[in-house]
């Protein structure tokens, strides 16, 4: 039986296209990050085509299946594919902290013109524990490392919902602040100010602001996102 | 015009300006650049409202997320 390879995990061909499936949902999607990327020899695009004839057919993996993969690493490959928002949605995560946080903030009208609003995001950190996604993992130190934590929020023009995975020792400290806070990673020191636009975030520099030239750089703490925060659109 | 989310949708993340932007790569993927606004320079995206940014040096960036499965940091996109 054919076997293929994701993330150096061995596999059945019909796991790794449930697999596959579940994280890209559309083929092209599949192509675009898997396929494209690499050069086109003769065994690439073989695969690119025995991988989109069972497309079709291949059902996405549901939480349900990845609770009952006896594989360890196959079952954290399909969280993975499954994603943030249908693991926590199905899982009844533990609300840790909600928060909203309210300030004055600037909006422009249709001549550039700047105007106060009220900044209005509510943020809420919810926790997965370990023992519910690896009940059967016998270590009690790594149920208890595999807890997850995800801060959900709100995106201040669309009202669309979003779901971010955080670093475990952000999640420990129960701020649903610092969680949103330590996703602005900025590569200054000391900035004046920070826009956000979605996902872009636009920090101003001060006269005092030197580049962070290491490649981790510090997310913000939640101090530092309430005063620098001046617009979220 | 400057596509702040290099290989995004043509429609988000557009900065213009009626006065030329410096504009440098700050990593390699060119998700972070410096920019210095000379006189405003407007942020547009189909979705979200615009921001206006006045005279000064920018860096942008986008937020990150962490992945609990890989352990790993990776940027967020829209």
């Amino acid at each position: 039986m054919r076997q293929y390879r994701i993330e150096n995990i061995s596999m059945s061909e019909e796991v790794g296209m449930k697999v596959w499936k579940t994280q890209y949902k559309e083929y092209d999607n599949f192509y675009n990050d898997v396929i494209a990327p690499k050069k086109p020899h003769p065994e690439v695009v073989q695969f690119a085509a025995d991988v989109k004839a069972k497309w079709d057919e291949t059902v996405p993996a549901t939480v349900n299946e990845a609770f009952s993969e006896t594989n360890l690493e196959v079952r954290r490959l399909l969280f993975k594919a499954i994603g943030v928002e249908e693991l926590f949605a199905k899982l009844e995560p533990e609300l840790i902290h909600e928060k909203t946080l309210v300030k004055h903030g600037t909006r422009w009208d249709e001549k550039n013109k700047p105007f106060k609003y009220q900044i209005n995001d509510k943020y809420m950190l919810y926790k997965i524990k370990g023992d519910k996604l690896f009940p059967d993992e016998p270590m009690e130190w790594r149920r208890a490392n595999a807890d997850i934590y995800a801060v959900r929020c709100w995106c201040s023009t669309t009202g669309r919902e979003y779901w971010i995975y955080v670093p475990r020792n952000i999640g420990e400290t129960g701020d649903a602040l610092a969680a949103i806070a330590w996703t602005v990673q900025l590569p200054i020191t000391n900035p004046e100010c920070i826009y956000r636009q979605g996902d872009v975030i636009v920090a101003k520099a001060s006269e005092a602001s030197r580049p962070i030239v290491n490649s981790r750089r510090p997310g913000l703490t939640k101090e530092e996102y309430i005063n620098l925060l001046v617009a979220a659109t | 015009m400057i596509q702040l989310t290099p290989g995004g949708d043509p429609e988000k993340h557009i900065m213009t300006s009626d006065k030329n932007i410096e504009v440098a790569n700050i990593s390699e993927d060119g998700q972070i650049i410096k920019f210095t606004v000379e006189s405003t320079a407007v942020i547009t995206h189909d979705e979200h409202d615009k921001i206006v940014l006045e005279k000064g040096t920018y860096y942008k960036t986008n937020q990150m997320e962490f992945n609990p499965f890989t352990n790993t940091v990776s940027y967020i996109f829209d």
